[in-house]
């Protein structure tokens, strides 16, 4: 559905429009001052959370060598990355990249479809599940996961398909079907800038005690103080460059 | 949608003669997959080519050049998140872009280059190169190709040095079941456990599973849950 329908129809309907206005104000922003990707897709994810009030938010492309990779998402806990990965065994996402329509299941049920992804997400106190694709002119890029305690109505459900419209724009910024070369190039980059967070991650998660959902919030902050892309604090932790203005902010002061 | 790439490949793997030694039998994967003439993989340390693997001697030479005119597709593939493409080799662009490595190129024929980074997020453990004797792009697919083959090398590289035996390699395509970003994380730990690179603690977290007989996946797990740390002193 194109993010035109919304805003006429939708938007005077739901209490928190404004919330949903801002989602899109900041998207454009981010995109506009050359945030990276991984950067962009998790601030999504975190305003889908708040703006379609539901539990949890993944969002996850398909890398063009061939895995479905988690890029984004609400909460870096370990246990939404195991939903994720129970779903790429079998699950909505994994039919909802496949087929390019949106999978929903709002009934999670140990006896439905997929089992071992539905007991995995009832577990988490999650009953229902949306797979909205991220496709642009029939390329299927990806999928957004929503996860929730109850259905969403019919409002929210299609905010949620803008949004995801909204962040194939983001991630493709070209026509696929004229330029698939870039649309690889484009998965690709952003796959290898989620390793690289990835690994920065790891690096704090360790230097500070923390989780991997704390070492997240501390290279954004980092980011975000010294005005630089996550991905080059990433790559300048990892690499252990001193130099970078991050640095100070990122080193253990206990020693 | 997801996996058929992977398989695809593992299927040409299975074609090729598995006496070949598996750096080899990559370049000749690359080769038949990216419609090409030549292909290499390099592995680097510091700019430098720690040793060249060819289909053909002149993919090895081709690749020496640039690493001794420090001037090239490969050798700027070295540093770079994503492919370095030339499309034809005897353009302007080309010989401005590439002013010391255009003329020997066209000389031995390479007309394109297309020079794939083996990496892992900032683990950066060298370059594929694909060399073909006339102009033009790869297609999507192609392109799509040449990154399975490149992560394939990678892994192949990081399997080689972590003492595992690099036969299964093709068994250990996974279709649908990626942990990369756990595996990551884990790596990131590790390296600060002990205090060395992400190359390193990507290699160590392999030997660890190695030696241990279980997946790279399982045992990231277990550095994430802090059930396994590494120790400095555990070195040998």
């Amino acid at each position: 559905m194109p993010p035109t329908d919304i805003t006429d129809t939708v938007e005077a309907e739901l209490p928190d429009s404004s919330q949903l206005a801002a989602a899109f104000v900041d998207l454009s922003r981010a995109v506009n001052d050359g945030k990276d990707m991984v950067e962009i897709l998790t601030m999504l994810a975190e305003r889908c959370v708040q703006v379609l009030h539901i539990a949890a938010c993944g969002i996850l492309v398909i890398d063009p060598r061939g895995e479905l990779e988690v890029i984004g998402s609400s909460n870096h806990s370990a246990h939404l990355l195991d939903l994720f990965q129970v779903q790429n065994v079998e699950g909505p996402c994994l039919e909802c990249c496949r087929d390019g329509e949106p999978v929903i299941d709002l009934e999670l049920s140990p006896s439905g479809p997929w089992p071992g992804f539905a007991a995995a997400t009832l577990a988490q106190g999650y009953r229902a599940v949306y797979a909205m694709p991220l496709a642009a002119r029939g390329v299927v890029v990806g999928a957004l996961n929503l996860f929730a305690e109850s259905a969403l109505t019919a409002e929210r459900a299609t905010v949620a398909q803008a949004l995801a419209d909204a962040a194939t724009i983001a991630l493709l910024q070209v026509d696929p079907r004229e330029d698939a070369t870039v649309v690889t190039r484009r998965l690709h980059l952003v796959v290898e800038e989620r390793n690289t967070i990835e690994q920065a991650k790891g690096m704090l998660a360790q230097r500070f005690t923390i989780d991997a959902d704390a070492a997240f919030l501390r290279l954004r902050d980092a980011a975000g103080r010294t005005r630089s892309r996550l991905i080059d604090v990433a790559r300048s932790v990892v690499t252990r460059d001193e130099t970078h203005p991050a640095a100070p902010l990122l080193t253990d002061q206990r020693e | 949608m997801t996996g058929n790439r992977w398989q695809r490949i593992a299927d040409q793997f299975e074609k090729l003669d598995h006496r070949l030694d598996l750096g080899r039998r990559i370049c000749l994967a690359a080769v038949e997959l990216l419609d090409a003439e030549s292909a290499s993989l390099s592995f680097t340390h510091d700019h430098v080519a720690s040793w060249i693997e060819g289909s053909d001697d002149r993919a090895v030479k081709l690749d020496e050049q640039q690493f001794a005119l420090g001037d090239g597709p490969t050798f700027r593939a070295i540093g770079s998140l994503t492919p370095v493409m030339t499309e034809d080799m005897t353009s302007p662009d080309a010989l401005a872009l590439w002013p010391a490595f255009a003329p020997p190129a066209v000389r031995l024929d390479a007309r394109a280059v297309f020079a794939f980074p083996l990496n892992v997020g900032e683990a950066r453990l060298g370059v594929m190169s694909v060399y073909r004797n006339r102009p033009g792009a790869l297609t999507a697919a192609q392109y799509a190709d040449g990154l399975v083959l490149a992560s394939l090398a990678t892994m192949a590289l990081l399997r080689d040095q972590a003492g595992a035996s690099p036969g299964d390699l093709a068994g250990s395509f996974s279709p649908g079941l990626s942990r990369q970003s756990q595996v990551q994380l884990a790596a990131g730990m590790v390296s600060e456990q002990l205090g060395v690179s992400i190359i390193e603690a990507l290699v160590r977290l392999r030997a660890h599973a190695f030696a241990e007989e279980r997946s790279v996946n399982s045992v990231a797990r277990s550095v994430i849950e802090r059930q396994l740390v590494f120790e400095k002193e555990e070195r040998s």
